[in-house]
């Protein structure tokens, strides 16, 4: 599934929070978008679901422009995971994942929408959590359901918002990995919104960075995460050096102006 | 090859808790079904079980089994059927309204009359009793009334959340506030009015079952019969709703479509129902808690099973308030707000324990 964004526009009445946003992902590619709190993130992410209407611009998932298609469409296509997922009641873990499959209930028999559902819990490795009340787990736990959730809905993009940002540090990596193989091995289009900028750096295909609404830096690792790049986006001074072939970040200072 | 992928017995986990909870509704089922039959038996005028049950068969095979006596067909017939019948009803469709706000307004303190229906079917039937003023005509000018006014109610606080694009929180408040409004208004009517007139708004605002006839319950049944099966269809959506407006939406559910769908469906079930009893409060409110407190938060589970307690609760606390202090009747609003709020009280108790 390819996606692009053309000429995107996002307003909150009169302040704009996206400009002028143009990428392209072709399928299979892992992105990362960056950027400081408040760059636009979130939002550019919920444009790309179709949760907010952008004001001008389209997004096109293969060609189809996204304010055409319906909810279930969409839901088809592209699996999103939100920053926090609060249910009000409790849910079992095992219905919260199950929901992932809504699009699936009658095209499946019930057994096999509930072996999808244990696959997805399998690949998170929260099989365990399955009878726990959602509600109780821990904010890391929380959001490897969500994310099982969305591999439960079986779509071909997937797009995290900070879905790693609650977990420890073994428990990113695990979820990285997980995701790196989907887009690698299955050709599952994934973009996905992150802080830590050596992990952006080891796990995807290409960066775009955004600051202020618009997008300063866009290409992969080596290209975007410069020592210049970082002191003017994020105003701290870094020393960038390499492991593994790919940029390593260590923050040093705040710049002083 | 399903027990080589479920080598932690997951997936019969999942099961076997289904199947508890298929096992409780049974013998919900069951109890509602024997308190309902024992409840017919029972009344100030003393009637055997042999009689009663003579009754309720000879009207089923009329030629098979002979009635007791024509006065006590008349007291089991036209009375204590009719009223266990319209408790059973009216608890169903409440508690099942009540298990639907909760969710579609993401509160766990909404209930069916959250939304200013109640207030709306009273201020309706004080304009018709004060004022003499109805949309109706004959026996059903009141009840017209009370249902035109709580159905106003709703589609006016619906219409602004469509038209504004509203949030759940907003739409609470403003039935809140429409509550007030027509709280103020029939207090008004009340002020300028004769007191023989006041005192019947006050006797029609108490929820009560006396007039639960089978002229009510053929007005009432039909309407139900369409809705309730409706909107437990539709309330598999709600664990999407009750998880976010985003979730839900990215999981392919049109959540706004979905939200007026499923409050308009309810508020015409509560309607309905309270415009021939009058509110009837707390049902709508504990009964859902009370279901997910046993099974858990499920709504494809809540949502007819709490119509289920509903109807076990409403018939229970009639039959006590018939009883209690016999032959005076204490009206079902009231039981069920004396039973109700020692049991929220006991909720909310275990809300802070993180069980709910």
């Amino acid at each position: 599934m390819e996606i692009r964004v053309n000429n995107l526009e996002f307003a909150y009445s009169s302040e704009k929070i996206l400009k002028d946003i143009n990428f392209t992902v072709v399928k299979g590619q892992c992105v990362s978008i960056l950027g400081p709190n408040g760059a636009g993130k979130s939002t550019l992410i919920k444009c790309m679901d179709g949760l907010l209407k952008c004001k001008k611009g389209e997004i096109e998932i293969d060609g189809n422009k996204l304010s055409e298609m319906s909810r279930e469409d969409i839901a088809k296509k592209i699996a999103y995971v939100p920053q926090v997922t609060a249910s009000i009641f409790p849910l079992k873990v095992f219905d919260m994942v199950l929901l992932g499959r809504r699009l699936h209930m009658n095209l499946k028999s019930k057994k096999e929408n509930h072996l999808e559902v244990l696959k997805a819990l399998k690949k998170l490795s929260i099989e365990h959590l399955a009878m726990k009340n959602f509600n109780q787990l821990s904010g890391g736990q929380k959001q490897k359901v969500v994310i099982a959730r969305a591999l439960a809905q079986e779509t071909e993009i997937l797009l995290l918002d900070e879905a790693i940002s609650n977990l420890d540090i073994r428990h990113q990596l695990e979820v990285m990995e997980l995701v790196k193989n989907l887009s690698a091995e299955f050709g599952i289009t994934v973009i996905m919104i992150l802080h830590d900028l050596n992990i952006a750096s080891r796990f995807s295909d290409k960066i775009i960075i955004l600051n202020d609404g618009e997008i300063s830096a866009n290409g992969d690792a080596k290209e975007v995460l410069t020592k210049e790049n970082i002191s003017s986006i994020y105003g701290i001074e870094s020393y960038i050096t390499k492991i593994e072939d790919k940029p390593h970040i260590v923050p040093l200072k705040i710049r002083k102006i | 090859m399903v027990q080589d992928v479920d080598e932690n017995g997951v997936l019969k986990e999942y099961r076997d808790f289904n199947s508890k909870k298929t096992l409780f509704i049974i013998l919900l089922i069951f109890t509602i079904i024997l308190f309902s039959l024992f409840a017919i038996t029972v009344g100030p005028l003393d009637i055997t079980m042999n009689e009663s049950y003579r009754v309720v068969l000879h009207k089923i095979f009329p030629k098979l089994i002979k009635s007791p006596s024509e006065s006590i067909e008349g007291i089991i017939w036209l009375v204590r059927v009719p009223r266990v019948l319209t408790a059973l009803i009216v608890g169903f469709s409440l508690a099942i309204a009540g298990a639907i706000m909760q969710p579609v307004l993401r509160n766990p303190m909404a209930s069916p009359f959250t939304l200013g229906i109640s207030s709306g079917a009273g201020f309706g039937a004080a304009l018709a009793i004060i004022l003499g003023k109805s949309i109706g005509s004959g026996p059903y000018y009141i009840i017209a009334n009370a249902f035109f006014f709580s159905m106003l109610t709703s589609i006016v606080v619906l219409s602004i959340s469509k038209i504004k694009r509203t949030t759940p929180e907003m739409m609470i408040l403003m039935g809140i506030a429409f509550s007030h409004l027509f709280s103020a208004s029939i207090t008004v009517l009340q002020y300028f009015a004769d007191s023989v007139l006041v005192s019947e708004v006050l006797f029609w605002m108490v929820g009560s079952l006396s007039k639960g006839t089978w002229d009510t319950l053929s007005f009432i049944t039909p309407i139900l019969l369409v809705c309730t099966p409706f909107l437990i269809i539709k309330s598999k959506d709600l664990n999407f709703i009750s998880s976010g407006e985003d979730d839900a939406k990215s999981l392919g559910v049109n959540v706004e479509k979905t939200r007026a769908i499923l409050l308009i469906v309810s508020s015409l079930v509560i309607s309905t129902t309270i415009c021939f009893t009058g509110t009837i409060g707390f049902v709508g409110l504990v009964a859902p808690h009370i279901t997910r407190l046993i099974g858990g938060g499920d709504n494809n589970f809540v949502v007819p099973v709490s119509g289920l307690v509903g109807a076990l609760l409403l018939v229970v606390s009639d039959f006590i308030g018939m009883n209690l202090i016999s032959p005076v009747t204490i009206p079902i609003g009231i039981m069920t707000s004396f039973l109700g709020v020692p049991m929220f009280i006991y909720l909310i108790m275990r809300r802070r324990r993180g069980d709910c």
